[in-house]
């Protein structure tokens, strides 16, 4: 009863011809010519095996810009969820204007990221930025500091924009997760005597975890993604110090070095596989367990 | 379980495909010409040919609409029409090889004149057009710039132009000082302008490629001290870091940041805030171009931009005027189906009355204009930049030097500058990635 109400498998060829064409068969020519020398001096390209590969791991300058995207992607998938929960927990409750707040608070999610990267290149400024003027009038001069022309906190700052530019849409999410908890189990939790911080940490925060799932796996893959705000806020600079790995591949596609630059996008895709199938896996269990 | 008939089957299995075979269809007739064949065309221009025409932004209709006005003008005298396509600078190489590469070459498309030219693969897609009529009335840097393999692959109308010291004249004169000449004295120079809390040098140096452009310009005397430099840079049998002249550049280069030369923020500096800190003399001295003077006047008419001068870097030894190889140049896609259409309008555009048209537009490029037919215009800087070059002048490395990237090089010298490369590990990262490129290109 139940196998004849299946279509034939026959109905997917349509889609599947399409997401072949036009997903499939460009990503395995990517696979493909990360394996080659690929250039834009030449039409000749030659098989060269793992090359690409083997370089992109032994070259000791490419450890900065691993170790700016790693860095990216775990503190700001981090703070943008604590941010997140924060503001969805305060927003949840009886405040005035919480839809006013809600919107305020969503609304850098919707600018471009490089018009947001553009505009914080004039809040960064160290002569004539919000930032240290508001430092300064304050009383807080000393804590003044050339924010992206700072190799050592270029990438901090950077960071900054993507937390108050997500933190938003991490909200939201939590919002909708937190509507889904039943009231009742905060009044049997209240009889019970619970604190507020009870409440948190053994009601709430168990039924958000297919919103802490949600949000951080996209906080990862976007961290892991990023590049236009680093790109209008930084450019990768001063010198490389705020480089992440698709801003590499950019500038190698600048220089001409398509397959190098292929090689560097096959890893970041089989890096974002595994971390988000990861993630899926570690948020995932107690959710099952919980049932 | 359902199963489809054989034939339902075969007709959604067509449909889907045709589908797809339509949307690829689509992108690939985009920029077909709608002309006839080259023998119609030889004996006359048809009236329903549109050439394509690729350009950078900053190529065309800069500061008025010039290029429109000739389209407009070659379309009423001959009925072909040209379909001008302006692509934004920072996406423009990369548009134009993917065009290329997937075999939607427009029939013409601009390029960097001199070995910036060379990425774009001449061989393949370059039209021969030595033979025009137009290429006798080229001045000889133009005709230089736009030969590749001996022979003229470009029409070229722009102006060579080069960088130097442009300094402000009445800051120097309030300060009794002169032309430096050396590096000591370029250092005492500044010495005497910092402690008059003037920035010696403005460096705009947020953008990364201004600081290759420094180093663009010690190709001339590196070449000078050491003959067939440039030729064993692009046949790869001697790298940067070998150069003596580079490294004590480089070595004299960050010298000049630790002192302070360059203001409190050099890093944090943006392209267009050099033209307020030299047009309300916060600044003394910037690494600019010749006609970057009248674009300062253009925005601060009490700055007396007109009358600044300039000098040449005078680091490394240096005492060469340094230079473009003209900028940029249009080419005549070689499997063109409308080549000689193309060729007509080139000649059109060769015109006298027209070039004149176009530089008249054009105060940008005016002081070395591409044909001898339009007579040039040199600012004040260009003039002393000439006068203040004992050395001659020479071909800077962003148009003499194969694989050269400003923005790269400008990386790497920003990350010396912060202390995280020495100059000779600048100069090893640049042959790094050059040999990337020679390995791929290697027969």
């Amino acid at each position: 009863m139940y196998a004849s109400k299946l279509y034939s498998w026959k109905f997917i060829v349509p889609a599947f011809l399409l997401f072949f064409v036009l997903f499939l068969v460009p990503n395995l020519m990517g696979f493909y010519y990360s394996l080659t020398n690929w250039n834009a001096m030449s039409d000749q390209v030659k098989f060269i095996g793992l090359d690409n590969f083997i370089e992109v791991f032994t070259d000791k300058s490419n450890f900065r810009f691993i170790y700016n995207t790693l860095m990216f992607a775990i503190v700001t998938s981090i703070l943008k969820a604590v941010i997140g929960l924060g503001l969805a927990l305060m927003l949840n409750e009886g405040v005035k204007s919480k839809n006013y707040l809600r919107t305020i608070f969503f609304m850098p999610v919707v600018i471009s990221n490089l018009i947001v990267g553009l505009i914080f290149q004039q809040i960064y400024n160290p002569d004539t930025g919000i930032l240290n003027g508001f430092l300064e009038a304050i009383g807080l001069g000393a804590f003044s500091q050339s924010w992206i022309g700072d190799p050592k906190l270029a990438i901090w700052s950077s960071m900054g924009v993507e937390i108050w530019k997500a933190s938003g849409f991490n909200m939201v999410i939590f919002l909708a997760g937190l509507q889904m908890v039943p009231k009742d189990m905060y009044e049997a939790a209240d009889m019970d005597g619970a604190n507020y911080w009870n409440k948190l940490i053994k009601v709430t925060i168990p039924f958000l975890i297919p919103s802490i799932t949600i949000n951080m796996m996209l906080n990862v893959i976007s961290g892991l993604k990023v590049f236009d705000v680093i790109f209008a806020l930084t450019n990768g600079g001063p010198g490389r110090a705020s480089e992440v790995i698709n801003l590499t591949i950019f500038n190698q596609f600048g220089l001409g070095t398509y397959g190098y630059g292929t090689a560097l996008g096959v890893i970041l895709f089989l890096f974002l596989a595994v971390i988000s199938i990861g993630l899926v896996k570690i948020f995932t269990r107690p959710e099952v367990s919980g049932r | 379980m359902h199963r489809l008939k054989p034939l339902k089957l075969f007709t959604v299995t067509l449909v889907a495909l045709l589908s797809i075979s339509g949307l690829i269809g689509c992108s690939t007739q985009k920029d077909q010409p709608t002309g006839g064949d080259n023998k119609e065309q030889a004996a006359a221009p048809k009236k329903d040919i549109t050439i394509t025409f690729v350009g950078s932004q900053n190529w065309l209709n800069k500061g008025s609409k010039i290029d429109s006005e000739l389209n407009e003008a070659f379309t009423q005298e001959t009925g072909i029409k040209v379909d001008m396509q302006v692509i934004p600078d920072d996406q423009y190489a990369n548009v134009l090889k993917t065009k290329l590469a997937s075999g939607e070459a427009p029939d013409i498309f601009m390029v960097s004149a001199g070995v910036g030219a060379q990425k774009f693969l001449p061989d393949k897609y370059f039209a021969d057009l030595s033979n025009e009529k137009w290429v006798s009335r080229y001045v000889p840097y133009a005709k230089a710039g736009s030969t590749i393999d001996g022979k003229v692959m470009g029409f070229m109308t722009w102006s060579v132009d080069g960088w130097g010291m442009l300094y402000n004249t009445k800051i120097f004169e309030k300060n009794n000082l002169t032309v430096p000449k050396t590096f000591d004295e370029f250092t005492k120079t500044l010495d005497t302008l910092k402690a008059n809390n003037i920035t010696p040098v403005y460096e705009v140096g947020k953008e990364a490629w201004h600081w290759g452009i420094w180093l663009s310009q010690m190709g001339p005397i590196a070449e000078k001290n050491n003959p067939g430099l440039y030729e064993k840079l692009n046949s790869n049998q001697i790298k940067y870091a070998d150069v003596k002249e580079f490294e004590t550049f480089l070595t004299q280069f960050k010298e000049m940041y630790d002192k302070g030369y360059f203001g409190k923020n050099p890093i944090s500096n943006t392209w267009d805030s050099g033209y307020e800190a030299m047009g309300k003399e916060q600044a003394a001295s910037f690494l600019g171009y010749t006609s970057y003077q009248n674009e300062v006047a253009g925005k601060f008419a009490d700055s007396g931009a007109n009358d600044w001068k300039m000098f040449p870097i005078p680091m490394a030894g240096n005492n060469v005027f340094s230079h473009s190889a003209g900028g940029n140049m249009r080419v005549a896609y070689k499997d063109s189906k409308n080549l000689d259409s193309v060729k007509a309008f080139f000649d059109f555009l060769a015109r006298p009355d027209n070039l004149k048209k176009y530089y008249e537009a054009r105060p940008d490029i005016q002081p070395a204009p591409s044909f001898t037919d339009v007579p040039a215009k040199p600012t004040a800087s260009g003039k002393s930049l000439l006068e203040n070059a004992p050395g001659g002048d020479g071909m800077d490395m962003e148009y003499g030097v194969l694989y050269w990237d400003n923005t790269t090089v400008g990386k790497y010298i920003q990350d010396m500058m912060l202390g995280g490369l020495t100059p000779k590990q600048v100069l090893e990262s640049i042959d790094k990635d050059r040999a990337k490129l020679f390995s791929a290109t290697a027969k």
